[in-house]
């Protein structure tokens, strides 16, 4: 406390004010973000390439939010489900990221087709059917089905600005800061995430099915041979994708708003995980660094580039030059699953 | 294959005696390399048997005929599904689904000048993607070349009224430039071409939108998240010329369809063709042949990265097009020309007439709207899920030939134990 008593100042309101502002941007973007890479993880390592990873986020969230408006005139009047009713969202929101996560499995385990023309073509159906089921349900332009995120979605209540006295002590300022950056923007998804995220990783790196998994990722000619199911295992691999990538997208849409598409967070993912080698900890990392670059570049803080009117885009594409720099660095030790992208034949050698 | 194939494929027809033993003569260039071609694609290699000379060549000619049969035939398979399909989901309002149907056809065939407006720069990016594919290379990155060609041709125009001729070919070379990274990339540190064409993607719709906002004169000031209109320049040779009064046909339709017959030729009649075809059925075995493999893919990235810059100059030097703010999603442009490379198997002819269906369907889309619930969205369905169905057309392709191969390897060898019984 003595250090910072700088803070005790009326000046510092402001500033905290904003740390704390992008701090819970920060923590309501990154994890998403990071569980879509994951999602992106578990499908790679199982040897199937998942580009349609934004697709299945808007169908995600396109259920989620489709639940949400469903049960707003019963949350409405009993305030006490709430949270009930952004959990069968959640729930929802796996499902469809699960259902469309079939089309990939199917044609890419049974079929043996391309996998990046079906993840291309994922990425083209999800926003144009979610529009178009809202539309049809609730009537032409009604692609955000609610208005913006409804206010009882999130949980806690973070102590407003104007509460503060002009003159705050550091205690009050401390608080301040920590109950706007967990609550300004907490939803349950964030708990479950981080949850998903712990889980997942155990799931992939420390069970006997994770490693058989990984096998037909690295060599699934050798996975067959001593008894893996390697179609199995790919599905396993996609559904896991599947369903993380529809809570990530909602989640995501929880914090930005719903509006038939994630904003090219699911190749911003992709980057992640990419950046991140296919790998738990450098995938965590990587995601917070790239959901810092994002949300500073959108926070309005960062300097101006200087003779540049809205140079702030160039502080978008950052996170994907970064990818890029890095892609050509980590080239010679890339640990992207030898057998990705090449559909499994039993006869091949 | 292993890499000793190519070279038996390549040195084998060297031997050749065309049926008549009398009367032996070697390949012309032509069919040396169409021969070659289908020994690598069938990996049947009797070297130097004379008996197979004239059943080869006729089985080379079935070959070539069957494949563009069962091209075309899985071609209209998958537009048949995804137009049924899409139909299928207009079911969801089954009080308007005749009129629906109706309408969208009728829109189509009442608008041909539009399907062919749409169908240029369509089909310029589908014979970047389609040539790229050639080399076995997925160009992914022909929206973002599409995109920085487009925004480097609006600024030619708008901020240094250059005529429209030099004005493309800056923003061709706009496009190669960007369209070489992911070669590059591909080439020297092996890095997935995919992937990296995704990130170019992203990069240039930022770089355009600061383009866009800081170039002095290429901003709208009266809808400030669009570019001004050529026609407000007032100079009519900035704008791509139209030939005719319809202000929807114009010189792009025309480009494209003689760079489609040019690429015809060089992807199969000429030796930068070959080698390039050579590298994308098998890169090592090329590099074995002595076809440099680098050079092959930066130089079907930059053929590609300028055939896609090509049509996004064209689309945007029109004088009604403007480029549009947009931080959350590439252009669809070049999203809509990978089945339509697809579907044609990559073929430049066959992604000529492939590309007026996807056209036409994207044009029919409009007439959906306003009828019932229906809206455009619909034809965006029915491309993605042509697109979905396409990834199986190329492996109903190979099933196919496949299933040929298979047949006579497993008749000869039949024939071959007989003889041995014998």
């Amino acid at each position: 406390m003595e250090m910072l008593s700088f803070l005790a100042d009326g000046a510092a309101i402001v500033p905290v004010a904003q740390a704390a502002s992008i701090l819970s941007t920060l923590i309501v973007i990154a994890l998403p973000l990071i569980l879509v890479a994951f999602a992106g993880m578990s499908a790679e390592r199982s040897g199937v390439i998942n580009l349609g990873l934004e697709g299945m986020m808007v169908l995600g969230a396109f259920a989620g939010f489709f639940v949400l408006k469903m049960f707003t005139p019963l949350v409405e009047s009993h305030p006490s489900l709430a949270q009930l009713a952004v959990l069968l969202a959640i729930l929802a929101s796996a499902l469809l990221g699960w259902i469309s996560s079939l089309l990939l499995s199917f044609a890419s385990i049974k079929l043996k087709a391309n996998q990046v023309i079906v993840g291309t073509a994922i990425n083209i159906i999800a926003p144009a059917l979610a529009t178009l089921v809202a539309w049809a349900i609730f009537g032409q332009g009604m692609t955000a089905m609610t208005d913006g995120t409804p206010a009882w979605v999130s949980i806690g209540k973070a102590i407003p600005q104007s509460s503060l006295p002009s003159d705050p002590s550091v205690g009050e300022l401390v608080r301040f800061f920590f109950s706007n950056m967990f609550f300004q923007n907490f939803f349950l998804t964030t708990p479950i995430i981080l949850a998903l995220i712990v889980l997942v990783s155990l799931f992939l790196f420390k069970t006997k099915t994770g490693l058989r998994l990984r096998a037909c990722g690295e060599n699934p000619q050798a996975a067959d041979t001593v008894g893996i199911n390697v179609g199995r295992m790919r599905f396993l691999g996609t559904s896991l994708s599947g369903i993380l990538s529809g809570l990530g997208g909602f989640a995501i849409c929880l914090a930005i708003g719903y509006e038939a598409t994630v904003i090219g967070f699911g190749f911003l993912a992709l980057a992640v995980m990419i950046f991140g080698n296919w790998k738990p900890l450098p995938i965590v990392l990587g995601g917070f660094v790239f959901a810092f670059a994002r949300v500073l570049a959108n926070s309005g803080i960062l300097p101006d580039i200087p003779g540049l009117t809205r140079g702030d885009d160039l502080y978008l594409c950052l996170p994907y030059l970064l990818t890029l720099i890095v892609l050509v660095f980590a080239s010679r030790h890339s640990h992207a699953p030898k057998a990705e992208g090449i559909p499994y034949d039993k006869s091949a050698r | 294959m292993k890499a000793t194939d190519i070279n038996a494929a390549l040195n084998a027809p060297l031997s050749y005696l065309d049926g008549n033993p009398k009367k032996p003569r070697k390949l012309n260039k032509w069919e040396y390399r169409n021969l070659a071609a289908y020994r690598l694609l069938t990996s049947s290699l009797p070297v130097g048997e004379n008996e197979n000379s004239l059943s080869e060549r006729k089985a080379h000619r079935r070959f070539f005929i069957k494949s563009m049969g069962i091209t075309i035939l899985s071609s209209i398979l998958c537009i048949a599904f995804g137009l049924l399909l899409g139909f299928l989901l207009m079911l969801m309002d089954p009080s308007h689904i005749g009129t629906g149907i109706q309408s969208f056809f009728s829109y189509g065939i009442n608008n041909l000048p539009r399907v062919i407006y749409t169908a240029g720069p369509l089909l310029l990016c589908a014979l970047s993607v389609g040539f790229c594919y050639k080399c076995g290379l997925f160009n992914i990155g022909a929206p973002g070349q599409y995109m920085i060609a487009g925004m480097v041709s609006i600024i030619c125009a708008l901020n240094l009224h250059l005529p429209w001729f030099v004005s493309i070919l800056i923003a061709m070379a706009s496009g190669a430039l960007v369209g070489s990274i992911p070669g590059l990339l591909k080439a020297y540190f092996n890095i997935n071409e995919v992937i990296t064409s995704i990130m170019v993607n992203w990069i240039v719709l930022f770089v355009n939108n600061v383009l866009l906002n800081n170039v002095p004169g290429v901003l709208n000031e009266k809808n400030p998240t669009k570019s001004l209109a050529l026609s407000t320049v007032g100079d009519p040779l900035v704008m791509l010329p139209s030939f005719t009064s319809d202000k929807y046909i114009n010189l792009t339709i025309v480009i494209g369809i003689v760079l489609a017959v040019v690429l015809f030729f060089v992807v199969f009649k000429t030796t930068f063709g070959y080698r390039l075809r050579a590298v994308g059925f098998n890169r090592d075995a090329a590099r074995y042949a002595g076809i440099s493999s680098k050079r092959n893919i930066i130089l079907s990235f930059v053929v590609g990265g300028l055939l896609a810059g090509l049509g996004g100059a064209c689309f945007y030097l029109l004088g009604n097009a403007q480029y549009t703010y947009n931080i959350s999603s590439v252009d669809q442009m070049g999203f809509d020309a990978i089945p339509i490379a697809l579907l044609a198997n990559n073929n430049p002819i066959g992604i000529l007439f492939t590309t007026f269906f996807i056209s036409f369907i994207k044009v029919s889309g409009i007439g959906l709207q306003g009828v019932g619930t229906y809206n455009d969205k619909f034809a965006e369905i029915m491309i993605a899920l042509i697109l979905y169905g396409s990834a199986f057309a190329v492996l109903i392709n190979t099933v196919f030939l496949k299933g040929g191969r298979t047949l006579k390897k497993g008749k000869k060898e039949k024939e071959g134990k007989e003889n041995g019984n014998a």
